[in-house]
């Protein structure tokens, strides 16, 4: 072969190298993100033309999923089953402290081996509660700032966000406020809304609550849902204008309902300490916008067949084109659905349980077609049983258990079986590194100065704990504009940063000159360390 | 053969630049709203975030003035949300509280 074929040959194997790989890079860019908005106590009648109105104008394009229910009456364990596709039956997580089991298959790894991202940039999802779901939490992160840098390198993204200002008390923003002219003047009844309006809970029975507080009490709950909807419309704004709208799947939903006053509480799980699965806590809005390139042809926009948080990722799974878990037990929303049975579960006190070691009672739920049964676990036995009829008694006031004993037993034993079978909480064991103790500082012994001498020519920190376990380190190093932050990884309780110069520790870290530095296990908790503070010297 | 070849290689180059064509009509370099929208995303890209230090200087601050918040278990100096907790701690519950940020 001549030389000039032989340059004709490569330029040629260059120039389709070089356009499969754009295509390549294209196509990985059309791998569609995942924002998943998950809205604090978002009952499905907090969203309405009048309340939400820019959420309301942008759902034609949306699937609103209109007989949609959560799993359990407080925050994480309905998260879990978000992000698991798990029941609460199965996933173990019933009361603070509390974590996924490690044997649970976790469909955000599946996407994290895909290429997605996976972020949780909120602290309070550093708590045990949601280690082990996949999340890469990066707390203190702001969500625009980390989607955008992820769209400019076309870098796949699932962001979990969880809108928390609706949550007790109801104290909206000024301009979200109720008119001050409706609020009641009468001495007890305000006493009584300036709790609802300061306290973050209110524990059941700890205020007498009267029926003349509902309506200024759901008025104040209104007015944290239209600043909601003002976040959320800034918020779409910011997706249209850097056009991630067209390749982003937008999820909305709540963590649960809530109850104001409908039982005389205002609340739910772990503000009341007295959860239960009544509509206003399980019924919430799950709304799907697509991509236009993923939206399926025919499907009508507003869809009223039963569906369920555990719905959640298998549905995410078919968009993102990812094999579902063989743990799911929800289904693509997206495809018609057969007729199906709702079953719900939590703990009585959720996030606030006396005793988060032996939860003594679990309530459970079942809904097929106008049937809605409740159960009571009390120390493993059942201690009640309730029956309401959804279509004639929406509201749940007129117990039928006594005058339709069939229906409780078809709906109750499937109930009672799945629920004295339930996965009983995970807690880290004792003596784990899931709940290993707090690691004591070794080296440096002590906060002050540290000098090239006391290294004795080799640097690392070292701290008590396992010598297999997996360790995360934070540190900070200097100040201002110099600061800089960030964790490192290590394997063993000592991180060895091996042989330094006094020169390089003279150049490099004494101008620096203060650090600080904790570590926790790995995995779980954190169960971080005290902060060792250091000041670097020559 | 060799005519054979000329024409494989002079497809695959028709082919090669109809893929550069299409790549250079849906990028940035012909399409203006494309273009806008990706400045914007670069922009906030680069948004300045929260200073670190300015953030645990705020939260040392807020320590030393609720001791109680910096015992927590969550909120505190050694808590479970790091640097961030003082602020998370006002933000839920310290302004429904009275108490007040440090600026």
């Amino acid at each position: 072969m001549s030389a000039r074929w032989f340059f004709i040959s490569v330029f040629a194997a260059l120039a389709v190298a070089a356009a499969v790989r754009g295509l390549v890079v294209q196509e990985r860019g059309r791998a569609p993100n995942v924002l998943l908005m998950t809205v604090e106590g978002m009952r499905a009648d907090a969203i309405s033309a009048e309340t939400t109105p820019m959420l309301w104008q942008r759902l034609p394009r949306a699937y609103y999923f209109t007989e949609h229910r959560t799993v359990s009456a407080w925050t994480a364990s309905n998260i879990v089953s978000i992000l698991t596709g798990v029941p609460p039956f199965e996933h173990g997580v019933h009361t603070r402290g509390n974590s996924v089991p490690p044997d649970l298959q976790v469909p955000l790894d599946a996407l994290t081996a895909a290429g997605w991202q996976i972020g949780g940039l909120q602290p309070f999802m550093q708590v045990n509660l949601y280690q082990g779901l996949g999340l890469a939490i990066d707390p203190g992160r702001d969500v625009r700032r980390w989607m955008a840098t992820r769209a400019t390198t076309r870098t796949p993204f699932f962001l979990w966000h969880h809108y928390l200002d609706t949550h007790l008390p109801y104290a909206p923003s000024a301009p979200f406020m109720p008119d001050s002219s409706l609020r009641p003047t009468d001495p007890d009844v305000a006493q009584r809304i300036s709790a609802v309006m300061t306290r973050g809970a209110i524990a059941a029975g700890s205020m007498a609550f009267q029926p003349e507080d509902s309506l200024y009490t759901r008025r104040l709950f209104d007015g944290g849902f239209r600043e909601f909807d003002a976040w959320f419309d800034d918020l779409w704004q910011f997706l249209e204008r850097g056009g991630l709208d067209a390749n982003t799947i937008v999820i909305l939903t709540a963590d649960h309902g809530e109850e104001v006053l409908e039982r005389g509480n205002v609340g739910h799980a772990s503000t009341t300490g007295d959860g239960h699965l009544h509509e206003e806590i399980v019924r919430a809005p799950l709304i799907i916008w697509l991509p236009q390139h993923l939206e399926p042809p025919d499907l009508p926009r507003t869809i009223d067949q039963m569906t369920s948080h555990v719905d959640v990722m298998p549905t995410v799974a078919a968009l993102a084109g990812v094999k579902p878990a063989r743990s799911f037990r929800g289904r693509n929303v997206l495809e018609p659905l057969p007729e199906r049975t709702w079953m719900g579960a939590t703990s009585k006190g959720g996030f606030v349980e006396e005793d988060p070691e032996n939860v003594e009672v679990f309530r459970f739920a079942a809904v097929r077609g106008r049937w809605k049964l409740h159960l009571e676990l009390s120390s493993g036995e059942p201690t009640g049983w309730r029956l309401f009829d959804l279509e004639a008694d929406p509201g749940e006031r007129v117990d039928l258990a006594s005058t339709h004993p069939e229906v409780v037993e078809e709906l109750g034993v499937p109930l009672l079986a799945r629920a004295q079978s339930m996965r009983p909480p995970h807690t880290p064991e004792a003596g784990s590194m899931a709940s290993a103790t707090v690691p004591e500082w070794v080296f440096p012994d002590r906060d002050g100065i540290l000098r090239y001498d006391d290294l004795a020519g080799r640097f690392r920190l070292e701290w008590t704990g396992p010598e297999d376990g997996q360790y995360v380190i934070e540190y900070e190093a200097g100040e201002g504009e110099s600061l800089l932050a960030g964790e490192l990884h290590a394997t063993g309780n000592v991180k060895d940063f091996g042989v330094i110069s006094r020169r390089y520790w003279n150049t490099w870290l004494v101008p620096l000159r203060t650090f600080r530095v904790r570590v926790s296990p790995a995995g779980t908790g954190p169960f971080w360390s005290p902060w060792r503070r250091l000041e670097a010297a020559e | 053969m060799k005519d054979r070849i000329r024409q494989a290689l002079f497809g695959l180059f028709i082919l090669t630049l109809g893929v550069y064509a299409y790549g250079a009509f849906t990028s940035t370099l012909f399409d203006r709203g494309l273009a806008d929208k990706r400045a914007f995303l670069v922009t906030a890209s680069r948004a300045p975030e929260g200073d670190p230090a300015e953030i645990r200087r705020q939260a040392e601050a807020y320590w030393d003035l609720y001791p109680n918040v910096a015992e927590d278990e969550y909120f505190g100096r050694n808590g479970k949300f790091g640097r961030y907790g003082a602020r998370y701690h006002y933000q839920s519950h310290g302004r429904f509280e009275g108490r007040t940020w440090p600026e």
